[in-house]
Parts: structure tokens; C-alpha cells; sequence
């Protein structure tokens, strides 16, 4: 037998064993556990809570690109979108970009604000990572704030991207998430929640990032739990 | 292990010896194409189809084809085959780990990255050391056809567009053409043309980069400082390519008009691209030679290869 396999003839033999065996291997370790939630966006975040409630007429947000036949690609990473503009009793605005994307590759993942802004021509002025509070027992939710300005638009952004049941920040973080889901054997679901507001000046930014958070607080609140871990990780 | 020749000296020939020796690699190989079919579909449908690897597939087929051009070349050179399964393993196992992992993982960049590894281990499973080493540059080059992440791809082929539409610009501009630009669209008398990623010449600079340490690699110039420049150089004329395929459609859209601009002769135009670059890369080639003639000792002999 030792000497079948010491004769090139039987190396071969072993090779394509060895081939088999990686083929097999990786069909194994293939993610099998999709973690994406068939539930529509549309239809469970609310229109009217707390203080806020939703325009018909909603101000225009930069642009979160589906393609039309919800196929996942590189250049479109969304399933759903959806935009909406609040506006409270004070007569404020905010608006509302949620992105979710059923299932995340290392090659189709969903766009970080701070590029797609970019991208669509505006400045970054400031950017830091910020820890978002919650009114539910999970904690603080790992977010960004952005302060962005296209020509005489002065737009403060808060965001979080919820992958599985991470909150990555940063590119490689993300690439880290989907990778470890991915040896845990789960495709994770991604789902962008990015509030905006237009600041009057550079004086209103705290105050409109003060708002932000509590309009993401208690937009959490205000959605049962069952669908609030669209937009929340799902801990145990 | 034995050491033995594959070829055989026939009515003053060499040949291959087709039975024992060279029918295991054989099969092998044909194992790793059934492997990398999977991969090779994914390719097809997904990465190479796409304007950011374009690039892959040419290098695909010139990597193998330099390897088999190599390979002629053993008998001349006297090299002996001494098949080494402990190193042929050790890689074989590291490289099936890393397709295992990219595979599963979605990463195309250690998928397609692993074959590298693996056809460099069967030949060093069944020829040895000193084969791997003389085909050596075959394999670098086929790191050439593996697919980058966008994101990296996209940080590098934005200020080559900008760069490329500035350049077009300004010369048009100096040749007293009707042109203005607004980032990376260009405005010719009556049209407007994007200066797309394809256009940003990434894909072109790979493969003339590819292109030209082959052509060095072929011709063998002893000189290293002179492959070294001619290397640096081939940037610069790539993207002195690329600029001279961009100027070329806009004065075809032009006098033409949009039809003929982004019709047949769009795809003309890449190959006045590689043309223009292969012209430059001997011509700038020839210059070097000239001038390390003229400075020193004529110790840098020419070999070629046989």
C-alpha cells in the first residue's frame, strides 16, 4: 500500500482524494443559517409616535439605490428602503432612511453613509463614533455621527448598521461581523437606520444630534419587540 | 526519491515520456480542474464580467501559457526532476485550506487566490524544486488574474479617472477643441461623455504592468536596475495610453457624433490603447538599452530565451 502511494501514480490518486475531500469541505462550511426576516418595513415602523408624527410630503434624503427586481448586487445592496420625514409638535424636522438587505456577502454588503454621502457630493466636516442609548434592558447601540455639507446644506446624520446581531463600525469591522456569522454558519441580514437633519447653522448641531437620539430611542420604543429586532440584534 | 529525466533521447530529439511520469501530473491537473470548475462558473457570471477584473481572465491565459512555454525549455536547461512530496504536501494542504475557507467565506480573493497555491504544489509533488523555481515567474504572474475587493479597487481608479479627464482636457483644450470638464465628464462641441472606471485605465494598468516583466522576463536583460526602470516606467505609459484612448473617442464623437463614438469603434479603441503601450514600452525599452550602452561597459549581454 506504502508503496503505491510513494509511486507518482498513487500521489495522484491521493491529490484527487484531497481535492474531493476540499470540494466537500467547502460545500460543509458553507453558511446555511439565513437570518433574514421576512417582515416588511413599510408596514411596522410606525407613522405617528411620541411627539412625532410622519409627512406626506417628505423632504429629499440622499439616495439609498434598489435595484427593481430586489435582486443583491454590489452596486445595489437593499431589499427595502424606506425614507420618511417626521416632524413634531414644535414644527422640527427629521428624516428617516432605514435599508434593510437580507442577506450579507463579503462582496455584497450594505454602503456605509459616509461613503454614499461622499459620493453624492458632500463635504464631511466631523465624524466620530457615538454609543446611542436605549430605553430597552440591550444597552447602548455602537452608532456614528456625521455633520455633512453639500454647498449651502448643513445636514447632521446619526447611524447605526446592524449586521446579525453586530453593530460593526468602520469597513473591516463589517467585513469581520459577516465572517464571523459566517463561521458560526449564518448569513447575517443587514439593516441601515440613518436619521438626518438640516441644520439652520453650525451653532444647532448638538441640539439636532440630542434630537436624533431621542427620536431613535424612542422609535425602538415604540415598535413591539417582535419587529423592533429589524432594527435592534436580537439578544438573548 | 529517484531522480530521473522526462525526456528521452529519440533519433536526436528529446520528447516527453508520456507513461509513468507525466500521466499522474495529468491527472492531477485534470482533478483541479474539476475542483476549480465551480469557481472558474463563478468567475465567468461574476468578477470577470465585471469592468474592475476585467483583466483576470487575460492573465489567466497568458500565466498558463508561459508555463507551458517554460516548461519547454527544462531539457535545454538541464533540469532534473526530483519530486518532492514533503513540500508538495505541506502547500497542497495550505492552498486547499485557503479555497476551503474562501469558498465557504464568499471571499473571491482567497478562492481564486488559493489555485496559485495548489498547481505550484503539484508540480513540485511530482517534478520538484528546481522545476517550481524555473517556472517561478509563471506563477507570480497568475496572481494577476485573482479579483480585488471593489472597495479597494475603487480608492485607486477615482483619481486615475480624474486624473486621465484633467489630462484630455487640457490637451484638447491647448489643440483648441471646444471642451470643458466637470469632474470626470468631459464636454466635446455638442456631446458629453463620463470617463468611466473602465475608462480609468486600473484594468490596463495590471495587465501592461503584467505585460511588460513578462516581455523582460522573455527577453532576459541581465541589467536589474534597468528592468527595475522599466517597470516604474510602464505606469507612466499606461497611463499615457489610457489618455491617448480617451482623446481618441472624444474627437471621434467629435466629428462623427455619438454613434460612431461609442459603437465599433469603442472596442478599436482599446486596441489603439495596448498598441500605443506596447510601441511606447519597446520604444522606451530601446532607449534604456541605448543609454546604458552609451554610459557603461558593455557587460549587459542579451540572452535569449531558447
Amino acid at each position: 500500500m506504502s508503496t503505491f502511494f510513494s509511486r507518482p501514480l498513487g500521489r495522484s490518486f491521493l491529490v484527487c482524494a484531497l481535492f474531493a475531500a476540499s470540494a466537500l469541505g467547502a460545500w460543509a462550511f458553507t453558511p446555511r443559517q439565513y437570518m433574514q426576516q421576512d417582515v416588511l418595513l413599510a408596514k411596522v415602523v410606525p407613522s405617528q409616535f411620541g411627539d412625532w408624527k410622519e409627512l406626506t410630503n417628505g423632504l429629499e434624503q440622499t439616495a439609498l439605490s434598489v435595484a427593481s427586481d430586489g435582486t443583491l448586487s454590489e452596486e445595489q445592496p437593499y431589499n427595502e428602503v424606506i425614507m420618511r420625514t417626521y416632524e413634531n409638535s414644535l414644527g422640527e424636522r427629521v428624516m428617516l432612511a432605514l435599508g434593510y438587505a437580507k442577506q450579507q456577502k463579503q462582496e455584497v454588503k450594505i454602503h456605509r453613509p459616509e461613503v454614499c454621502y461622499v459620493a453624492q457630493g458632500f463635504q464631511v466636516l466631523d465624524e466620530r463614533l457615538v454609543d446611542l442609548p436605549q430605553s430597552r434592558p440591550s444597552a447602548s447601540i455602537p452608532g456614528q455621527r456625521l455633520l455633512m455639507r453639500n454647498g449651502g446644506r448643513l445636514e447632521a446624520v446619526t447611524y447605526w448598521i446592524r449586521i446579525g446581531a453586530d453593530y460593526p463600525r468602520g469597513g473591516l469591522n463589517t467585513r469581520l461581523a459577516i465572517l464571523r456569522h459566517g463561521v458560526h454558519g449564518q448569513v447575517p441580514d443587514a439593516m441601515l437606520v440613518r436619521v438626518s437633519t438640516i441644520l439652520p447653522g453650525e451653532s444647532d448641531t448638538q441640539h439636532g444630534f440630542e434630537q436624533q437620539e431621542r427620536f431613535l430611542a424612542d422609535l425602538v420604543h415604540a415598535m413591539p419587540a417582535g419587529t423592533a429586532k429589524m432594527l435592534v440584534a436580537d439578544k438573548p | 526519491m529517484m531522480q530521473f529525466n522526462i525526456f528521452k533521447e529519440e533519433d536526436g530529439e528529446t520528447r516527453f515520456r508520456l507513461r509513468s511520469e507525466l500521466l499522474p501530473f495529468f491527472i492531477a491537473c485534470l482533478g483541479l480542474c474539476c475542483l476549480y470548475f465551480a469557481t472558474g462558473v463563478d468567475l465567468y457570471h461574476g468578477a470577470w464580467s465585471s469592468t474592475r477584473n476585467a483583466h483576470g481572465p487575460i492573465m489567466f491565459g497568458v500565466g498558463i501559457w508561459f508555463l507551458w512555454f517554460r516548461a519547454q525549455t527544462l531539457a535545454s536547461k538541464g533540469i532534473t526532476f526530483k519530486p518532492a512530496p514533503l513540500i508538495g504536501f505541506m502547500v497542497l494542504l495550505l492552498g486547499l485550506s485557503i479555497y476551503v475557507f474562501g469558498r465557504s467565506q464568499t471571499f473571491p480573493f482567497f478562492e481564486v487566490g488559493s489555485f496559485v497555491f495548489v498547481l505550484c504544489a503539484l508540480v513540485l509533488l511530482f517534478f520538484g524544486t528546481k522545476t517550481a523555481r524555473h517556472l517561478g515567474f509563471g506563477f507570480f504572474f497568475l496572481i494577476f488574474m485573482v479579483p480585488l475587493p471593489p472597495s479597494f479597487v475603487d480608492v485607486l481608479t477615482l483619481p486615475l479617472k480624474i486624473a486621465v479627464s484633467y489630462t484630455v482636457e487640457h490637451i484638447l483644450y491647448a489643440l483648441h477643441y471646444p471642451v470643458a470638464r466637470s469632474g470626470v465628464v468631459l464636454t466635446v462641441g455638442h456631446y458629453q461623455l463620463l470617463v468611466a472606471d473602465a475608462c480609468s485605465g486600473l484594468n490596463s494598468l495590471f495587465t501592461l504592468e503584467a505585460m511588460g516583466l513578462l516581455y523582460m522576463n522573455l527577453v532576459r536583460y541581465e541589467s536589474g536596475l534597468r528592468n527595475a526602470m522599466l517597470a516604474l516606467l510602464i505606469m507612466p505609459i499606461s497611463f499615457a495610453s489610457n489618455m491617448t484612448r480617451v482623446m481618441f473617442l472624444c474627437l471621434i464623437t467629435y466629428y462623427f457624433g455619438d454613434d460612431m463614438g461609442q459603437g465599433f469603434l469603442h472596442g478599436f479603441a482599446g486596441i489603439v490603447l495596448f498598441l500605443t503601450a506596447l510601441i511606447l514600452i519597446i520604444g522606451v525599452d530601446s532607449g534604456l538599452r541605448y543609454i546604458s550602452a552609451k554610459v557603461g561597459p558593455p557587460k549587459a549581454v542579451k540572452h535569449a530565451a531558447a
